[in-house]
């Protein structure tokens, strides 16, 4: 088992289709990968599994993807996650917001799976050289 | 004194109902655009997949129906996006939240993404930088720019039969400012010399692509102008029946948030 397989993810979409669609293609590249259909339920999965990044729909049922990234963000064990918001908007509401919550990407719906996964790997190392440059 | 105020109280009343009625268009709008890219996301993402999963050289014909399908998604995607920014170019204010953007990492995108449509239409995609990427970083009005370069690039292979070619150029330039030159290249049908000055105008469409059966709405262009003046830039195009046309874009490498564009094309 190599490193990246042990990588997890969390993924939140209220339409079950693209939930499943992100599940199939992170599996492929190797990671593990949780899915909720609502804020509540995605909250659960990080305080639990503790993602390596939490992928998040911005409108769900219950807590919203940004009422998410804060709850993440402001709890110690789980702050340092990354945070890739994705919406069927064109917009992500407010940019201050997603400044503030230290957002690591966002991705605006259709999608190209490669894509997807090549910004997660992104997030990933700009996190991991985050950390070293700290240490 | 009490009509005039009469008036007043009325002319609000006016303004307030036609506040609420932009809201209404506004939410519309948008609800619009999430249900239409929310099952599109699927449609595209697991058509990805699957052609990704099926071996060309043993099932070529599924293959290549599999390419049509999503060539089609992708036409329906572009069209969403421009309907979206035509939208918000006409009825909102502009917006100013500006950000750096890599010309040659935001080129290389359109083209991969447009990798699968370029092979199923039989047209080979280049792209060139003249400058180091380094030189190639341009201020982007929320990231509208990308929406000019996918419709020109996808324009560019939609209007090129098999075998043809369409090059992507880009680089800095000083001669009339300090801009980033991207110029796209193709060897389609062409534009006769007698419609180039419709060729902006909202849903025209030349007479060399509704004769040969292409299709589409005229909105792409007009759309493309629209951002590229909003970034004070420029757009030119030259163009030759039966050989091809080049468009040519300008835009500044510092965005000027204040004053008007100046419309200059």
């Amino acid at each position: 088992m190599n490193d990246k397989e042990r990588q997890v993810i969390v993924v939140a979409d209220d339409d079950h289709d693209i939930c499943k669609l992100v599940e199939i293609q992170l599996s492929r590249h190797g990671f593990q990968v949780f899915t909720a259909n609502n804020g509540d339920s995605a909250l659960v999965l990080i305080f639990v599994h503790r993602p390596v990044v939490a992928l998040l729909d911005i409108m769900m049922p219950g807590l919203s993807g940004l009422d998410v990234a804060r709850r993440v963000r402001d709890n110690p064990a789980t702050s340092q996650t990354g945070i890739v918001m994705f919406s069927a908007r064109s917009t992500f509401g407010s940019e201050a917001d997603l400044d503030e919550l230290g957002v690591d990407d966002y991705i605006i719906k259709p999608f190209s799976p490669q894509d997807l996964v090549r910004r997660i790997n992104d997030v990933i190392n700009r996190r991991r050289t985050d950390e070293t440059t700290q240490l | 004194m009490f009509n005039q105020a009469m008036q007043i109280s009325e002319h609000a009343a006016v303004v307030n109902r036609l506040v609420e009625l932009d809201n209404v268009k506004d939410d519309f709008i948008e609800n619009m655009n999430h249900e239409l890219r929310t099952p599109l996301t699927s449609i595209i993402g697991y058509m990805e997949m699957i052609i990704g999963d099926v071996d060309s050289r043993v099932e070529p014909q599924l293959a290549s129906s599999l390419a049509t399908v999503q060539r089609n998604a992708l036409r329906l995607q572009v069209l969403i996006e421009n309907m979206m920014q035509i939208s918000k170019t006409e009825f909102d204010t502009p917006r100013l939240v500006v950000s750096k953007l890599d010309v040659g990492h935001l080129l290389g995108d359109v083209i991969k993404s447009m990798d699968l449509v370029a092979k199923d239409c039989g047209v080979e995609v280049t792209l060139r930088l003249d400058s180091p990427a380094s030189d190639l970083l341009i201020d982007d009005d929320l990231n509208r720019l990308g929406q000019v370069f996918i419709n020109l690039v996808s324009n560019a292979i939609k209007f090129t039969p098999r075998e043809g070619k369409v090059s992507v150029v880009a680089r800095r330039a000083f001669a009339d400012g300090d801009y980033v030159e991207v110029t796209v290249t193709d060897t389609g049908i062409g534009i006769p010399s007698e419609e180039f000055p419709n060729m902006f105008k909202r849903f025209f469409r030349a007479s060399t692509a509704t004769q040969a059966l292409i299709p589409g709405f005229g909105i792409g262009l007009s759309l493309v102008r629209s951002i590229v003046r909003e970034h004070h830039g420029t757009i030119t195009f030259d163009s030759t029946v039966g050989k091809g046309t080049v468009f040519t874009v300008r835009i500044p490498v510092r965005f000027i948030p204040t004053g008007p564009p100046d419309g200059t094309t």
